[in-house]
């Protein structure tokens, strides 16, 4: 663990969200051989702030623990060590009933908008279900509260008597934000909201969502594996690996001048969709599957994908170090580097990938003699 | 150019599909024309609803003829008509001379068997390898689409693999037995941006060195911009336009296409602009342009002809009745 935390240091108003040396595990359960308990770690040491109406984007591949990240800052579920921070309370220390009454100011919207919604259930009632568990209004109060939100997503007050079914999945989506924001919330955690929906629909909630966001005076924590939507959407970025925060800046910075390794592979991984763009770049596609979140690799988790490795890489992770422009970056070898920044570093990427390993098809046709015998095989 | 190059691999004419669960069938998929070569790789890009899994189906003749039929049109594989084949030959043509990958791998790989007990079925099925020989071909294949250690691999249940993983091994199945036509119906829409790279460069380079005509369907033109030679997008169960790669994306040539390419993130600076309203629902098109609702540049005659599929240029088509008139922005304007 790094003994450095991702303190940001640039100016700015008070932090709504404060994550301080955040983790969190989950137990497994036991391996193949009924021995020894498996834990993963979802999230490891990570440290965020989100400052008010603004929106940190959270990228990374599947699996690397942007949801949970987003759960625990929502407390949502219990973290193991740290500290969070919403509105100068600290969320860990706060009782059942002075969270519940918090609750309302913290909302969600999930990737998937046919499972988020009951299909048995009106619409008006589905998004009216919020202020009912927080029982603090009138049906008068809750009437006009939906058609207001109806109207601020962009659907007819009358869609409020129609079941899901009747909507496509953007309409699904727009509900679904009616619902999220139907409690005056001030942070708001969008687990990819848009991942499920077609392009042109994507680009419409995204839209909403950046009114809404100016309107109220939302707070984002955005969430996708797709760096390009994620570019257009935040005023900050962090891009996580294994459970850490690898790199965090601004989103231009992280998405330009980017300096660790694996957020250059993701960049080259963003479609550009310009044709001959596309074909001068040269893609770092990274071979092979995330490694296990179970063993993760020692060191610098990254190492065993990344084509800058030193040896040093192996033996020590890297702390996030965050410089005055609060851009942080955990890289052995790009840290202190003046050039190893963006197109640079691709560059140096892709040359280093020549040798030995294809940045392209890795073929690999094994020898067809002796194949171990398999019972499993007919 | 000899004759046998003429011949398009795989080519769709006037294809409609129609649903026919009670009364009278509702044509749901109309007009589409397609043509694919040898080494060629085509883009089918349409929004979800616009019928791409539907012509993938229709072509493969997998479609649920208790729900919906191919009512006109044909499908050649190198000139040789697929509607009218007896079933048994199409079983035949299916997997061996047309691979085919799904939308979901999850619904496509069967849980309860080891992903080398399934490559090794169809493999058997098509082919008089040996038992030992398919085993050799399957670790071979394995291999071939990027999956490191096969020999471990081969011995696992798809729950145990990862998302890419089990798209690698749909992939394997479908190039098993070297089919000559490729049909990949949204290979990587439930798979992250880098799994996502890593799959399209996997396809575009098999379509290569493989000598097959891949068809790639997706609702994502960004994705398809450096691995297809050509994109035909398709709107509400029609090819609304069709060119070189280049074409479409710097001078597009139909109002939707243009909308879609104002959709990507990374085309313009700032608000991603989207295409307002909603396709129209599968059978019930409007009168006239079926796009004419959403789109910005219709005029009241829009309403009143269908516009033909018209060709622009050498390799460019679109259905637009305003096309010579509309002076559109391409990406990078
Ligand atoms: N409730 C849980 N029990 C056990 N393991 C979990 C649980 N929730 C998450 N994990 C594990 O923690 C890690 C991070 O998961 P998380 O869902 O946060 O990833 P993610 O970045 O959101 O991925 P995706 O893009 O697939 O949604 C994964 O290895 C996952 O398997
Ligand atoms: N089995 C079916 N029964 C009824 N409607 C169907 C069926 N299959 C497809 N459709 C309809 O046909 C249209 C085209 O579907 P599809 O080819 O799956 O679109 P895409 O693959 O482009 O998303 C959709 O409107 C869909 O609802
Ligand atoms: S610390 Fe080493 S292995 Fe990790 S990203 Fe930097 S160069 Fe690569
Ligand atoms: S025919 Fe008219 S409505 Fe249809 S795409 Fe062309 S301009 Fe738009
Ligand atoms: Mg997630
Ligand atoms: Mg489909």
């Amino acid at each position: 663990m790094s003994g450095v935390n991702g303190v940001t240091k640039h100016a700015g108003s008070a932090p709504l969200l404060t994550l301080r040396n955040v983790s969190r595990r989950f137990v497994t359960g036991r391996d193949f051989l009924g021995r020894v308990q498996q834990s993963v770690c979802a999230v490891d040491n990570v440290s965020i702030d989100v400052e008010p109406g603004t929106t940190l984007g959270i990228v990374g591949e599947s699996g690397s623990g942007k949801s949970t990240l987003g759960r625990l800052a929502l407390r949502m579920i219990e973290s193991d060590a740290g500290e969070i921070d919403f509105s100068g309370e600290d969320l860990r220390r706060l009782s059942p009933k002075d969270l519940r009454q918090l609750r309302p100011q913290m909302t969600m919207i999930f990737q998937d908008p046919y499972s988020a919604l009951n299909p048995r259930w009106t619409v008006g009632r589905s998004i009216a279900e919020p202020l009912r568990i927080n029982g603090s209004s009138t049906r008068e109060e809750t009437h006009s509260a939906v058609v207001d939100m109806l109207a601020r997503v962009g659907l007819d007050a009358d869609a409020m008597h129609r079941r899901p079914a009747a909507f496509s999945g953007g309409q699904r989506q727009r509900i679904v934000i009616a619902r999220a924001l139907i409690t005056r919330p001030r942070l708001v955690f969008c687990d990819e909201p848009v991942s499920a929906l077609d392009v042109s629909t994507r680009a419409q909630v995204i839209g909403l969502l950046e009114d809404l966001q100016r309107d109220l005076g939302l707070t984002y924590l955005f969430v996708s594996h797709d760096l390009g939507i994620v570019e257009s959407v935040s005023d900050r970025i962090a891009v996580m690996y294994l459970g850490s925060v690898v790199e965090i800046g601004n989103a231009e910075t992280v998405a330009r001048e980017f300096r660790h390794p694996y957020t250059a592979s993701l960049v080259s991984a963003v479609p550009a969709p310009d044709p001959r763009a596309q074909r001068v770049r040269r893609r770092i596609v990274l071979s092979g599957d995330p490694p296990s979140p179970v063993d993760p690799p020692s060191g610098c988790t990254f190492h065993p994908r990344c084509p800058l490795a030193e040896p040093i890489c192996a033996r020590e992770k890297p702390p996030l170090l965050i410089d005055a422009a609060g851009h942080g970056v955990a890289c052995h070898v790009t840290q202190g580097s003046t050039d190893l920044i963006g197109a640079n570093l691709l560059a140096r990427m892709t040359d280093a990938r020549e040798p030995g390993i294809s940045t392209t098809l890795p073929v690999r046709v094994p020898a067809p003699d002796s194949a171990p015998a398999s019972a499993s095989m007919p | 150019m000899n004759r046998t190059a003429d011949v398009a691999a795989l080519s769709i004419g006037g294809l409609e599909i129609s649903l026919v669960q009670g009364g009278r069938p509702v044509p749901v998929v109309t007009g589409v024309n397609l043509s694919v070569n040898k080494k060629e790789v085509l883009g089918l890009v349409g929004e979800s609803g616009s019928g791409k899994s539907l012509t993938s189906l229709a072509a493969t003749r997998l479609l649920d003829p208790r729900v919906v039929r191919t009512t006109a049109g044909s499908v050649k594989l190198f000139g040789k008509e697929l509607l009218t084949l007896p079933e048994a030959e199409m079983r035949r043509v299916r997997g061996k001379e047309i691979g085919i990958i799904f939308q979901d791998p999850m619904t496509s790989l069967d849980p309860a068997f080891t992903i080398g007990y399934q490559l090794n079925c169809g493999l058997r099925w098509h082919t008089d390898l040996t038992r030992a020989a398919a085993r050799n071909r399957v670790l071979e294949l394995l291999g071939l689409v990027g999956i490191g250690d096969p020999r471990r691999r081969v011995d696992q249940y798809p729950h145990q693999l990862s998302g890419g993983t089990r798209q690698r091994v749909m992939i394997a199945m479908a190039i098993a037995c070297e089919p000559k036509v490729l049909i990949a119906d949204e290979p990587t829409t439930a798979l992250d941006a880098t799994t996502q790279a890593q799959i399209l460069e996997l396809i575009a380079s098999l379509a290569t060195t493989m000598e097959m005509a891949t068809v790639i369907t997706t609702h994502d033109l960004g994705v398809v911009a450096d691995v297809c030679d050509r994109v035909a997008v398709m709107y509400a169960g029609q090819i609304v336009e069709c060119a070189t790669t280049d074409e479409l994306f710097y001078r597009p040539k139909h109002p939707y296409t243009e909308r879609l390419l104002q959709s990507l993130p990374g085309v313009r600076a700032g608000r991603l602009q989207g295409i307002p309203g909603q396709p129209p629902r599968s059978g019930r098109f409007p009168q006239g342009c079926r796009f004419a609702p959403r789109c910005p540049y219709a005029r009241p005659g829009c309403s009143a002809d269908d516009p033909e599929l018209t060709r622009v240029q050498t390799d460019h088509a679109a259905r637009c009745l305003r096309e010579a008139e509309l002076e559109l922005t391409g990406v990078g304007a």
